[in-house]
Formats: structure tokens, C-alpha cells, sequence
């Protein structure tokens, strides 16, 4: 045990090696703390529910559904944070994350969750953390529109934060690996590259890009919704919101497994004194997930009869092909890794081994669900919270806190004590399946969830819930025990600094030279073409078109927006300047904030009072949309050949995805 | 009413408690190796060996499950039987009928005047016969038999808001 804990967690070269390790530890505690502070407190929230639905006590359905709105909310910010301390820990040993960008995505993520528990808590928000639309605005007296403008807004920055933290990601990892192809292994697949980079940067690359197609249509739904509260001529459709509303919601609980998963390619190994390191099962696995995350959500709207049956069937195959990487790669690796292996048993590599069945009984749920003739008995009954939770609460927060205590015991210098580590994995284990247990016993039966009160004399298997899930919270209790205890050990003897780099590592580069989107004068012509081709908008005949419709003109706004990026690319690319335009920094606040802009532009109160004066009109497309095209393409040069692009493409896909559902005015 | 399984989602329930104890077994044994010391490259040619094999019983599984859910998917009702205009509102639902015949073949055609609703239909007996959306602005049609004699109950099965547990309402069959 005192060999696992005496590995250094963070591998650079000497010179980088000590300053990264502090700052790891700082910035991946700093998350964990914050994230299992908020999963204590939104887990009491759930209790409280599960007790009322039991009809233990009274809890007015008022309260119930706003507490249940935080509650999923919450949730799902809390494991996220950890899910993004604890990568971030384990990436910066080999790649160059910055600090001071990790506290922007803290204090954003931070800033939405207050805003999300203001808008609750004094706006009476409750239309549920899945906000479909119309709901946010038919509160019938319960909430007003401020109230759907603070929770949207709190989405927002949650949404920011965590597009923050995957252009980060992205862009270090692509800087230090030498390019997309190289980082996501498909140069080694191609066997161009004898020396693939590990599995976490694999895997955080995957969820990086997954990440910000998520953020953008993420960006897109609060954004379409916000427009309605500032103007209620704005019209969406209730089925294309109910799409982009579950790809956003469906992927961002997906992609926070997927991120932990990279996180036990790294603390797995050194419990099992084995390495784990890529092969090419690894990679498929990998890029198959990249596509199977964007292309699973439509399972949410199996029950939608006139969704696009191509859309449900795709996503039938891809719910439980999704099983495949997981169950053929990672587990299967790390059963390997431990079979035989002189496990060393702490209280971090305990929680860690206890999430691995969490996460295949969870997704067994979430696989049978996915069958259609399945889900139609199945949907939205408490079979949905009973598969969610066994992966979320069994898997990824078992995982969030092996992170901790894997933080901890290596601060104390010892493992915990055997007492505690026993009790307290034991306890939630037992509370946590017993919890979900009723949940997929009383699914199968047809019980509906989200109810504040349980129908058909059905509360009964509530309050066993809620005694099972009380029985979690005491193990918990005795986890934060354990952890006060190895604090304290570590405040009384700190553990000695890193050993110097483990052999194999290579130096982390931290200011990488990057490089301009378009290289080829082949790309240069395309990139030119298209900048022709988008600048028809502006012109008379482009114009006429755009009067058409609402649609058309949504499309005129967003093709005006492309023109202004492709103008600004072509001209960093002929002169082989514009590197320098913009600061990383800026850049990236560019990426994030600049579609916010020029899709809020697009609600008619903005624009209307423009259209009868043609100066003022032409003013308003120079400085809502070729602006923010022009500042985007700058940031795009900046960001450099992948992040420039993907940053790019998911901002102008969210332009047209807006024309395809937006009308009104 | 008080509720009882359906066929299905008690099969679906079937196999998650075998798969939970395959897997809680599996994690037993591997649990009880970890003491022991086995060479990596042993367990690295048996294991990679085996994967082949997992690896086609599982795509195997995944065809499966698609095919059952291409065959079983309720989408090509719609036709055959009387239409029946079903409105959600919040918290209620109208039915433009609230009273059929034994073996009488229905097609609800399901929308909403409002938010979203779901449309969750439970025969005499208790069990749950699936649910289908009621959209603001499109209709979802769903083909039903009404076998049992009795008051078949709806369900309100997606979130609609502070009285959406009340959502509830009831129709009767009779020979």
C-alpha cells in the first residue's frame, strides 16, 4: 500500500515537475471539494424527496418540484466539477493545462449553479433541470419569466465553464501530441506513429470534442429559449426544442462517465502495479464512443411517434452499441489489470473497483431501456432515475470520491483507517443498490417518476427507498470522517514532495507554437470560395432570398456570420500572419461568447425597428453578425488547425440548427 | 387501481437481476484473485484470447436488440379502429369518448393544448400498456385493443408542471 501511495502523481521533467504537482493538487482538490460539498447537499435534497413521496411527512408539491428541479440540476453540476478536478489532476502530468483557465471554469460552473439555485429559490423556478419547452413558460402563477431568464442564464454559464474546460483540453492536448489525428491515436492506428499517447489523453480528447458539439447545441437551446423571454413573438417548435433540449442534457450526463472513465486509466494502474497503456482496441474503442455519444439522445423521444424514425432506430443501435467499447475494452482491461495483480487495497482503490460494477449494472438498465418495444413501458416510469443513478451515484461519484481519497491518503502518507475503509464503502453500498433496487422494482410495475406525491397507493416502495438511501448517507458520513482524519494526518506530517519523473514521461510542452488553421493553397482557395459563396448574403439577390422567410433569414444572418470568420481566415492565411490578432486567452472567451451574441441578434425586437432604414439596417448585419464572423475567425486563426475549426463549425451549425427551429416576429 | 407487472418490463426485469448477478459474481471472483500472484503476460494472452469471442457475442447481443426494436416498436399503429381525440392540458386530459366496448380497436390521436404531457395508459388489471407523447402542435397516433372489461386509467408520464401527479383520468369498457 505505501508503494502505491509513493508513486508520483505527476510525471514531468524535474523542472515542471514540482510546481505541476502542487498546482494538480490544488486545482483537482479545489474541484473535488466543491463538487462533493454540492453532491452532500443536493443528495439531502433527494432524500428529503424520497422521504415525502414515502409520505413520511408533508412536503407541498410546490416545493417538491422545485426541489427536485435543483436536485438534478445540482447533481449533475457537482459530478461534474469532479469529474473535471479529477481529469485535470491526472492530465496535467503530461499536458500543459493552465491553471488560471481551470479557475475561470470553476467560477463559471460555480456562478451557473447559484444563479440556477436563485432562480429556484426566489423565482419559484421548477419546470425540472430538462426545462422542455413550453413548460419554462407556462408556470401557471408559480414562476414568472425572470425566474426562466436566471435559470437559463444559470445554464448558460455552466455550459460556458464546461466548454471552457473542453477547449482547454483540446487545445493543449492537440499542442502536445502534435495534431487531432495524432492525439486521438489515428495516426497510430494508420501506423504512422509508433508512439500513441496515453488513454486518458485519448479519452479526454473524445469527450473534449463530444464536449463542445454538446456546449454549442447547449449554447443554442438556452439561447432560443432566453430570445422568447426577451420576445414573445419568438416561436419555437416544440419538437425540434425537445431535440436539442435532450441532445445538450443527454450528452452532458453521458460525457461526465466518460471523463471519469479517463481518470481509472491512470489510478487503476498504480493499485494494480500494472501499466495500462493504448492499443489499438483502445482507440476504436474511443473514436466508436466519439460517435455514439452525439448520436444516442433520440432515445428520449422514442415515445415521440413523429420524430424521424431514422433518428430513433440510429439511436437504438447506438445506445447499446455503446456497451461495446466499455465492455469489450475498459473493464474488460481493468479486470485484466487487476486479476492476479496484489491488488493494493485502500479506500480510494476500494471506491474505484466498487464503481466498475456500478457502472455495468447501471448501463444493463440504461441497454434494456433502450430497447423500444422496452421503453415504451418503460418511459419516464422510475426505471429512468434507477438506471442513472446506479451509474451515477455507484459509478461516478464511487469514482469522484477514490479521487479524494486517493488525494488524501497520499497527503496523510497512510491509508486510511481499515475500520472506516470498510464501513463506509460497505454502507453506501448497500444503501445505494437497495435505493435504486426499489426504483427498478417499482419501474417494471409502472410506476411514473417525477411524481410529488405516488399514485396507485404506490408509497410504500418510497419510504424503503428512502431507508436504503438514509443508509447511504450514513456511509458517506463515515467517508468524511475518514477524510477529516487523513487531513488531519497530512496537516500533522506532510508527506514528502514528488519523487523526481518517472522514466517514459516526456516534458510537457507549455507554450506550443500551434499552427494556422489553413496551411495548403488548395485549403486557401476553398476557404476563399466559401468566404464568396457566404458573402451572397449581403449582396441585393442574397437579401431578396432572406425576405422569403423567417428560416431564410435565420440562415442570410448566419451565412453573413461565416463570411466575416472565412474573410478574416483567408486573409491570416494569405499573409501568413494573425497568430498574433488575438491572445489565447481571448480567444477563447471570443469562441464562447461571440454565438451568444449573434443568435441573440436574431430576435425580432432587436432588429424590427431597423428593417425601414437601410443604413441603420446594414449597420446592424456590420456589427451583429460580419463582426462577431470576424472576431470568431480571429479567435479560430488563434486557436490554431483543430480547436480553430471545431470551434468554428459548431458555432455556425449552431446558427443554422437555430433557423431550422426559431421562427416568429 | 392497483398495480401489476406487464410481460415485458417484468422480463426486462429479469434479465437486469441475472446480469446484476453475473456481474456482482464476476467482481467477486476477480475481487479474491487480486490476493494472489499471477504473471501479467498470462493473463494478457488469456484474456486478449478471450476477447475475440466476448467481442462477438456481444456485437451478436447488439444486433439483437436492434432487431427487437425494429420488430417490437409500437410506431406502425395508427390505423384500423376509431379514432379517438385525446387533449392534455394542465393537469388534466379530454377524450372526445369515455366509453368503449370489450374488443373494440381504438386509435388515440394524441396531442396537447399546452406543454408537454405523456400519455401513460393502464389496463383494468393494473399493467401498464406503454405511453406514448402529447406534443403542443403534433399528433402521435397509437393503436390499442381494449380486452379487459373495466376503467382503464391515464397517467400523466412527463413532467407538466406543480399538480402533474394529479394529471390522471380513467375511461370505461364494457361488453
Amino acid at each position: 500500500v505505501t508503494e502505491a501511495l509513493a508513486i508520483p502523481f505527476v510525471a514531468t521533467t524535474p523542472e515542471v515537475g514540482e510546481e505541476a504537482a502542487v498546482e494538480s493538487r490544488r486545482v483537482g482538490g479545489l474541484f473535488l471539494g466543491i463538487g462533493l460539498a454540492l453532491f452532500a447537499v443536493m443528495g439531502l435534497l433527494g432524500l428529503a424527496m424520497r422521504f415525502a413521496q414515502g409520505d413520511a411527512y408533508h412536503l407541498s408539491p410546490v416545493w417538491f418540484y422545485r426541489i427536485m428541479t435543483l436536485h438534478g440540476a445540482g447533481m449533475l453540476v457537482a459530478a461534474m466539477l469532479c469529474q473535471i478536478g479529477a481529469v485535470w489532476y491526472l492530465l496535467r502530468a503530461d499536458v500543459g493545462l493552465r491553471a488560471r483557465r481551470a479557475v475561470a471554469v470553476l467560477a463559471l460552473m460555480v456562478a451557473g449553479a447559484v444563479t440556477v439555485l436563485l432562480a429556484v429559490l426566489a423565482g419559484g423556478f421548477a419546470a425540472g433541470w430538462t426545462f422542455l419547452y413550453p413548460l419554462p413558460f407556462s408556470g401557471v402563477g408559480q414562476w414568472g419569466s425572470n425566474a426562466t431568464a436566471a435559470f437559463l442564464m444559470g445554464l448558460g454559464l455552466v455550459g460556458a465553464g464546461f466548454q471552457l474546460f473542453c477547449l482547454d483540453v483540446l487545445l493543449q492536448t492537440t499542442a502536445r501530441f502534435g495534431g487531432l489525428a495524432r492525439t486521438l491515436g489515428i495516426d497510430y492506428l494508420r501506423d504512422r506513429d509508433p508512439d500513441p499517447p496515453p488513454p486518458q489523453v485519448i479519452a479526454a480528447a473524445v469527450v473534449a470534442i463530444d464536449g463542445l458539439i454538446t456546449a454549442a447545441i447547449g449554447t443554442l437551446t438556452v439561447v432560443a429559449l432566453y430570445g422568447r423571454v426577451l420576445d414573445g413573438r419568438v416561436d419555437i417548435n416544440p419538437l425540434w426544442a425537445k431535440n436539442v433540449t435532450f441532445f445538450f442534457g443527454h450528452s452532458f450526463a453521458n460525457l461526465i462517465i466518460y471523463l471519469a472513465v479517463g481518470a481509472i486509466y491512470v489510478l487503476l494502474p498504480r493499485y494494480a502495479g500494472r501499466p495500462w497503456k493504448t492499443t489499438k482496441p483502445i482507440v476504436y474503442a474511443w473514436l466508436a464512443t466519439l460517435v455514439f455519444v452525439v448520436i444516442a439522445y433520440s432515445h428520449h423521444l422514442y415515445m415521440d411517434f413523429v420524430q424521424p424514425r431514422a433518428f430513433e432506430f440510429i439511436s437504438a443501435f447506438a445506445s447499446s452499441a455503446a456497451a461495446i467499447p466499455v465492455l469489450v475494452v475498459t473493464v474488460y482491461t481493468a479486470v485484466m489489470l487487476i486479476w492476479g495483480s496484489r491488488y493494493r487495497w485502500t479506500l480510494a482503490s476500494t471506491l474505484l473497483y466498487l464503481g466498475l460494477p456500478g457502472w455495468l449494472i447501471g448501463g444493463a438498465g440504461a441497454v434494456i431501456d433502450s430497447m423500444i418495444p422496452m421503453n415504451f413501458r418503460l418511459h419516464n416510469t422510475l426505471w429512468v432515475p434507477a438506471h442513472f443513478h446506479t451509474y451515477l451515484l455507484l459509478a461516478v461519484m464511487l469514482w469522484a470520491m477514490a479521487h479524494a481519497a486517493h488525494l488524501l491518503e497520499r497527503w496523510a502518507g497512510r491509508p486510511a483507517r481499515r475500520s472506516l475503509a470498510l464501513a463506509a464503502p460497505a454502507l453506501m453500498v448497500v444503501g445505494g443498490y437497495g435505493l435504486v433496487g426499489t426504483w427498478f422494482v417499482s419501474g417494471a410495475l409502472g410506476i411514473p417518476r417525477r411524481y410529488a406525491v405516488e399514485p396507485f397507493d404506490t408509497a410504500g416502495y418510497s419510504l424503503v427507498g428512502a431507508l436504503f438511501a438514509t443508509v447511504f448517507a450514513v456511509g458517506f458520513l463515515l467517508l468524511l470522517v475518514a477524510f477529516v482524519d487523513l487531513a488531519l494526518a497530512g496537516r500533522a506530517a506532510p508527506a514528502a514532495t514528488p519523487a523526481p519523473a518517472a522514466a517514459g514521461y516526456r516534458p510537457a510542452v507549455l507554450d506550443p507554437p500551434g499552427q494556422l488553421p489553413v496551411q495548403s493553397s488548395r485549403r486557401l482557395s476553398l476557404l476563399a470560395a466559401l468566404t464568396t459563396v457566404t458573402l451572397v448574403s449581403v449582396t441585393p439577390a442574397g437579401t431578396r432570398v432572406a425576405e422569403h422567410s423567417i428560416r431564410w433569414h435565420h440562415v442570410a444572418h448566419t451565412a453573413m456570420f461565416l463570411a466575416g470568420a472565412t474573410a478574416v481566415m483567408t486573409a491570416a492565411a494569405a499573409t501568413g500572419r494573425g497568430r498574433a490578432w488575438l491572445s489565447g486567452d481571448a480567444a477563447l472567451a471570443v469562441a464562447i461568447v461571440v454565438p451568444v451574441v449573434f443568435m441573440v441578434a436574431m430576435t425580432p425586437r432587436f432588429y424590427e425597428s431597423l428593417e425601414d432604414d437601410a443604413v441603420l439596417h446594414a449597420a446592424y448585419h456590420a456589427a451583429f453578425f460580419l463582426l462577431p464572423g470576424a472576431l470568431m475567425g480571429a479567435a479560430a486563426v488563434r486557436l490554431g488547425r483543430s480547436v480553430g475549426w471545431i470551434a468554428l463549425l459548431t458555432s455556425a451549425g449552431a446558427g443554422l440548427l437555430y433557423a431550422a427551429g426559431v421562427s416568429g416576429g | 387501481v392497483r398495480l401489476h407487472y406487464a410481460s415485458t418490463p417484468i422480463a426486462g426485469l429479469i434479465a437486469l437481476c441475472v446480469l446484476t448477478a453475473i456481474i456482482a459474481a464476476m467482481f467477486v471472483v476477480v475481487a479474491r484473485s487480486s490476493r494472489r500472484d499471477v504473471p501479467f503476460d498470462r493473463v494478457r494472452d488469456v484474456g486478449y484470447r478471450a476477447r475475440r469471442w466476448w467481442f462477438a457475442l456481444l456485437a451478436t447481443a447488439v444486433v439483437g436488440s436492434v432487431a427487437l426494436s425494429v420488430v417490437g416498436a409500437p410506431y406502425a399503429s395508427g390505423s384500423g379502429g376509431r379514432v379517438v381525440h385525446v387533449v392534455g392540458r394542465q393537469f388534466g386530459w379530454s377524450l372526445d369518448r369515455t366509453r368503449f366496448e370489450l374488443h373494440e380497436s381504438v386509435v388515440f390521436d394524441i396531442t396537447s393544448g399546452d406543454v408537454n404531457h405523456g400519455f401513460g395508459l393502464y389496463d383494468p388489471r393494473g399493467e401498464m400498456i406503454g405511453s406514448v407523447q402529447a406534443m403542443p402542435g403534433y399528433h402521435n397516433r397509437l393503436s390499442v385493443t381494449l380486452d379487459q372489461v373495466g376503467r382503464y386509467t391515464i397517467a400523466c408520464l412527463e413532467f407538466c408542471g406543480f399538480d402533474h401527479h394529479l394529471m390522471l383520468a380513467s375511461f370505461q369498457v364494457s361488453r
